[in-house]
């Protein structure tokens, strides 16, 4: 498979996470009830099967990230692209004959934009060959014929590498080169369009057996938004590629951009638009009620609150997005000089990006379980003599660890 | 003897121009505090004795022989009426007194109490001892009537404020010579003369004429020029914009087409016209407007009036208005 794979990076995490022996011990507790940490499960023969804390998703180079997938994305093409399940999408429409469909992803750092892209990419791949991926980081300018020439480049020289790794593509780089040289000795003047030149690609591509999908991932959000740039410029890469992925920081720009290519009265281009939000208290719930549930080692009691979020407490959520009074132990504010990404407000009240989430529960999560095992490391590893209430993950206990965080 | 006697005030703009002139022209504010210069002192008393040991039954004292008025501001000139009081003095009992003027036009006189008032010229109603506020009759009259108290002869001593008419007095230069007459039954008629004077204008009357003749003129064509200058401005911007328009179809077509009609329509876009405002200033359209449009294109974008910002760049780019009929009923439908 050819393009950049990056590595998951990812800080070490705050609170070292507690050991899989401890937690067996505790799961026979009614408040937890867990067989191993949800944020970051270890599997019954004691590897580790994954890590949120670790960085994004990457279902490309290992299959079970998808089972991780949380679907808070919010989904504005659902015909076209819609909803993520355990096994893949639900709806991952294909592109029209001859033209490319643009795939428009917005969101922060953090917001699990990034995962979203490689689930993506992870869908193309599902079926072989191997897609042809062309990363362009260069700029895009206005003179439509400079980003062109730049694509080119880029492009032939990812097909080389395909090529390389390919053994199915060995012609296919002779051919587009051979390609460039018929549209580059067709013209009597000067050279012609350059849409021209890939629709020959794309001839050349199809006429490779199999034909690899050509993906264009471009990121926009280190660019300069304007329309008259952008417009063309995924309209000509629409005529070589199957998909091209633009991600934005801003969902406003990623809406704009979306609104005049598929609104076009002259050339409409099919788009989908998937949005990373953040994420509010119901969402949270959600969330935190779906990771528990994949780890439980008993159903709850009868008299259980529903829903079922044991160790964590509902006024331990309450905490998460609004911390009130919380402040460092150097006296500034929890929020103060935080990025407005991170804590925000919405309609319904505060959110929070994915990344800051999983951070702060995996952490608090983390923080009880050494603290438990302190208690337990006293009265002699007695589960059933812990006291009642200290097992559960309180308002206190994640502002306490909020607080440790930011020290 | 000095008459008691005030000028017209001249307000707080001839206040104004007045001490201008006076820093200008070196006079000193006293004298231009327009009070008339009496020039010639003349006898209180009237009533020339046809022998010299006949001693006069009355005496009128405290009237200047003469009064002069002086136009000092254009607008201060004729309005007003000069004042003056003096006292008629009964030497001998009478029951009593009428005076009248001759040979001063209409000017008028009234009975004043005897209080040494500031102005000698009191409003309207002069209230005299025992006189209610509701007198209704106006005192003023060309001749007025002194009467002893009680009816019975007595010697009558009652100051009299005449208020001097100068409308005769149109040109600088002019005088009007007349007398203040006491009469009384069985007695000769006892009067004093009093001239009236027009003086020529004041400098500050010649320089605030010239000032005004100069400055009225000046101003006028100041503020017609400006204002065609603007109206010139204007059009020249106008003209400017639309030829900019004719010959840069390309950009415009693009902007409207594809900017607004993408910013407006699309879904979940925050203040979308400050987001087109924005982008008319990156793209220098903005600068081509004329400053009316300008301003107006501001406002509506500021309070994100969708419809009007339609209205307003259909009036602009007229050419474009069925691009933007089509962009109006995508929002409408929407």
């Amino acid at each position: 498979m050819i393009g950049t794979v990056q590595q998951p990076p990812g800080p070490a995490p705050r609170a070292a996470p507690p050991a899989q022996s401890l937690l067996s011990a505790l799961s026979a507790h009614p408040d937890f009830r867990l067989a191993t940490n949800p944020f970051a499960p270890i599997a019954a023969d004691g590897t580790p099967e994954f890590d949120y804390r670790k960085g994004s998703l990457f279902p490309q180079t290992d299959i079970p990230h998808l089972k991780y997938y949380f679907d808070h994305y919010a989904w504005k093409d659902p015909t076209r692209l819609f909803k993520i399940q355990p096994n893949g999408l639900q709806t991952f429409a294909p592109p029209a004959p001859g033209a490319g469909t643009v795939i428009l992803l917005s969101g922060f750092k953090g917001h699990g934009r990034k995962s979203l892209h490689n689930l993506l990419y992870w869908e193309i791949s599902k079926t072989p060959p191997p897609p042809l991926l062309v990363e362009y980081t260069a700029e895009v300018f206005p003179e439509t014929n400079k980003t062109a020439n730049a694509v080119l480049s880029v492009f032939l020289s990812q097909a080389d590498q395909y090529r390389k790794e390919n053994f199915s593509a060995s012609q296919l780089y002779d051919r587009l080169q051979d390609s460039l040289t018929r549209w580059k000795n067709n013209s009597i003047i000067d050279l012609p369009p350059i849409d021209l030149l890939f629709d020959y690609f794309r001839k050349d591509i199809q006429s490779n057996k199999p034909s690899p999908p050509v993906i264009f991932s471009l990121d926009a959000s280190t660019h300069a938004f304007d329309l008259d740039v952008w417009r063309p410029t995924c309209s000509m890469l629409c005529r070589l590629a199957d998909y091209i992925i633009v991600s934005f920081s801003d969902f406003q720009k990623a809406s704009i951009l979306r609104s005049n290519l598929s609104g076009h009265r002259d050339k409409p281009i099919e788009t989908a638009l998937v949005d990373a939000p953040r994420i509010g208290l119901k969402g949270i719930r959600d969330l935190l009620e779906w990771r528990l549930s994949h780890h439980r080692s008993a159903p709850p009691p009868p008299a259980a609150p529903k829903p079922d979020l044991a160790p964590f407490t509902e006024d331990a959520l309450g905490a998460l997005i609004s911390p009130g009074s919380l402040v460092r132990t150097n006296g500034s504010s929890i929020d103060q000089g935080r990025p407005k990404a991170m804590i925000a407000d919405t309609e319904n009240g505060q959110s929070l990006s994915i990344k800051v989430l999983i951070d702060r529960l995996a952490g608090a999560f983390s923080e009880k379980c050494r603290e438990l095992e302190d208690l337990l490391a006293g009265n002699g590893g007695t589960i059933s003599a812990l006291p009642t209430g200290r097992v559960q993950i309180t308002r206190s206990d994640m502002e306490r660890y909020m607080r440790l965080s930011l020290t | 003897m000095r008459a008691d006697v005030r000028g017209p005030h001249p307000g707080l703009l001839g206040t104004i121009i007045i001490v201008a002139f006076a820093a200008v022209f070196e006079f000193s504010i006293g004298e231009l505090q327009a009070e008339p210069v009496v020039t010639a002192p003349g006898p209180s008393t009237a009533a020339t004795p046809t022998t010299p040991t006949e001693r006069p039954w009355a005496v009128l004292t405290g009237m200047p022989s003469s009064i002069h008025v002086q136009t000092y501001l254009p607008w201060k000139s004729r309005a007003s009426r000069p004042c003056a009081r003096f006292r008629v003095i009964t030497l001998r009992p009478q029951a009593r007194v009428e005076v009248a003027t001759s040979g001063l036009g209409g000017t008028v006189l009234a009975a004043v109490p005897p209080i040494a008032a500031d102005d000698p010229c009191l409003p309207r109603k002069i209230i005299g001892a025992g006189e209610s506020r509701k007198t209704p009759a106006s005192p003023w009259s060309d001749h007025i009537v002194l009467e002893a108290a009680g009816g019975s002869p007595a010697i009558i001593d009652r100051w009299v404020a005449a208020r001097i008419d100068v409308s005769s007095l149109t040109a600088d230069g002019t005088t009007m010579d007349g007398r203040i007459m006491a009469l009384a039954p069985g007695e000769r008629p006892v009067d004093t003369p009093l001239k009236v004077d027009r003086l020529p204008g004041s400098p500050f009357f010649t320089a605030a004429t010239w000032f005004l003749g100069i400055i009225i003129p000046a101003g006028a064509t100041a503020i017609l020029g400006y204002l065609g200058t603007r109206a010139v401005s204007a059009a020249t911007a106008r003209a400017g914009f639309r030829s900019y328009v004719v010959d840069h179809p390309g950009p415009i077509t693009n902007f409207i087409r594809n900017q607004v009609r993408a910013t407006l329509v699309a879904e979940g876009i925050s203040n979308p016209l400050r987001r087109l405002l924005e982008d008319m200033y990156q793209k220098e359209l903005l600068s081509k407007l004329p400053s009316g449009a300008s301003k107006r294109l501001r406002a509506i974008c500021a309070s994100e009036d969708k419809q009007a910002f339609l209205v307003l760049l259909a009036k602009l780019f007229p050419e474009m208005g069925h691009t933007i009929d089509e962009i109006r009923n995508e929002i409408g439908n929407a």
